[in-house]
């Protein structure tokens, strides 16, 4: 039987984003169809629109986008700041139902207006801030040497292994539309790259042969050295490493992002004895019939101190319902018997608070707390970045 | 809308006539539905002609819309029930329902075929959804067929 294209779209907006991504493979009808914005807008939440105009890069999402799938790959890839930095926005890949993070600004932290207890750390602009005006501003360079037929390198090195999950949107666009917009993962990216000096490589970006400027825009996240190298489109893609080392000589800007964090300002603990933050969430914002788990964000300076034997209650629960709570150690390098936190890309650990579950429609409030208040230790170190919740895997 | 005790005519595409109230066809068909509306079909004279729905079709797509709307208070499971039982048709009987149901706009069958199709092929390798949509030309060039399969051997 042969399926028109609007019926196997149906049929594939009723799947999952990820069964979307695989059903590509059964045809070429499937294929435009599983790529299509009515697929895409059905996966991406209803809400999406006054979510994302919420956001403080909302420009950036908005002209990268130029289809519902990369939105909805550029809303997944990374959280989304929103609520004037008090809170970020993330699509989970695989199901599309919304996760959240509360920044540590919008946590109730006892003695945390007071510095000398608690510190707030301001922390440089998001990553892909840095790398949108850098990638404008080659943009302007190259217009004016106008060479026509440009083919675009892009350059970059991997920092951490655990990127090569991640993917990467690199959109092309001449003066006044997109003509391009590829979504890759960055594990297909590195079998795609030709070799670079190490320890760079490069993914030539498909660019049309017709003969006007293009403006080139990548964006990504984090840990990654980049750069774009233009060159006459007939330079074949294995010249010599010193050609694309005199490019990148050019062209190439590095960054390096140190302390990669979401939010403008973390909370960093000087030192207290009454350790007490609370946070809450309301459920609406939260995707519906779903099971989700509170995580509490944060990292450990080298000279902590009174986290190593010394157990943390974690509780959660609903307002007015019953709380469920447990001791836990937030000191990832404690040899204990109980449960320890765990790791979610340097320098930032996590530890679950719990899961809940999120009715249809009532407007319910979770409630998360973590306390330490009754071993009289002095507690110092402790760096928070706020509480996330997502949906729970097996659902 | 219609009175509930007016019938409708619809032909096949072997001619058969079939008398439908006309209730039960305006509640689930928005072809008919606009059709009624907008008064170009006359009681006395039209046959609304479906020349792409074969008899055999149109009879079960009758029988849904009319299960339906007679049994709309049903419990949900009932309903889920007979619909289960309704669609145990072959995958050709499936395809002309699903050609049935999109030409005369019927959502809830729409959505009903689609959800079928969707747990028939979920979680299935890529030949076997091949083999069960019966897709012979997938369209994609061998390098293109051979690409994919190099990429993603776990899918196939």
């Amino acid at each position: 039987m042969e399926l028109p294209e609007g019926c196997i779209a149906n049929i594939i907006a009723r799947t999952t984003p990820k069964d979307a991504c695989r059903l590509c493979a059964v045809s070429k009808l499937f294929k435009s169809a599983a790529d299509s914005d009515y697929v895409w807008g059905r996966f991406l939440p209803s809400d999406v629109v006054s979510l994302v105009s919420h956001s403080h890069s909302h420009s950036s999402l908005i002209s990268l986008s130029t289809s519902n799938k990369s939105l909805y790959l550029a809303l997944s890839d990374r959280p989304t700041v929103i609520d004037k930095g008090k809170m970020s926005f993330q699509l989970d890949k695989k199901s599309g139902k919304k996760c959240y993070m509360l920044a540590a600004r919008a946590l109730t932290i006892v003695w945390g207006d007071t510095p000398r207890y608690w510190e707030w750390i301001p922390l440089e602009e998001s990553s892909l801030h840095t790398l949108y005006t850098i990638v404008s501003r080659l943009w302007a360079s190259t217009a004016l040497t106008s060479i026509l037929s440009l083919a675009a390198l892009f350059v970059f090195s991997l920092a951490a292994s655990q990127l090569r999950r991640r993917s990467l949107c690199l959109t092309l666009r001449s003066a006044s539309t997109a003509v391009a917009a590829t979504t890759v993962m960055m594990e297909t990216l590195s079998s795609f790259v030709a070799s670079s000096p190490p320890p760079f490589s490069h993914f030539v970006l498909p660019l049309s042969s017709s003969g006007s400027n293009y403006i080139s825009t990548a964006e990504a996240t984090t840990d990654l050295t980049i750069g774009l190298v233009f060159s006459r489109r007939s330079c074949p893609s294995s010249t010599s490493p010193h050609l694309h080392l005199l490019f990148i000589l050019l062209y190439l800007f590095l960054f390096f992002l140190l302390l990669c964090a979401l939010f403008s300002e973390v909370a960093r603990l000087e030192h207290v004895w009454w350790l007490e933050i609370r946070g809450v969430l309301s459920t609406l914002v939260l995707t519906p019939n779903t099971h989700y788990a509170a995580y509490l964000v944060f990292s450990m300076e080298e000279d902590r101190i009174g986290f190593q034997h010394c157990p943390v209650e974690l509780s959660i629960g609903m307002l007015g319902g019953e709380a469920s709570t447990k001791n836990v150690i937030l000191d990832p390098e404690s040899d204990g018997v109980r449960q320890l936190p765990n790791l979610r890309g340097n320098p930032w650990l996590e530890i679950e608070f719990g899961v809940f579950f999120v009715s249809s429609t009532e407007d319910e409030q979770v409630q998360m707390s973590v306390v330490e208040t009754e071993a009289g230790v002095l507690k110092s170190g402790l760096i928070i970045e706020g509480i996330e919740f997502r949906p729970k895997e097996d659902n | 809308m219609g009175s509930p005790l007016k019938k409708i005519m619809l032909c096949s595409s072997e001619k058969e006539i079939f008398s439908v109230e006309e209730q039960v066809m305006v509640q689930h068909s928005v072809i008919i539905n606009n059709m009624i509306e907008d008064g170009s079909y006359n009681y006395e004279e039209s046959k609304i002609p479906l020349d792409c729905v074969d008899s055999k079709t149109l009879k079960k797509v009758i029988d849904y819309c009319t299960y339906h709307t007679h049994h709309h208070n049903d419990n949900q499971e009932d309903l889920e029930a007979w619909d289960a039982q309704f669609l145990n048709v072959d995958s050709n009987g499936l395809y002309d329902l699903l050609m049935a149901a999109n030409y005369l706009e019927i959502r809830n069958l729409l959505d009903l075929i689609y959800r079928t199709i969707k747990n028939m092929i979920k979680g299935k390798k890529i030949d076997e959804i091949r083999r069960i949509l019966n897709i012979k030309d997938h369209g994609f060039t061998p390098e293109e067929e051979e690409q994919n399969r190099k990429e993603y051997p776990h899918f196939y």
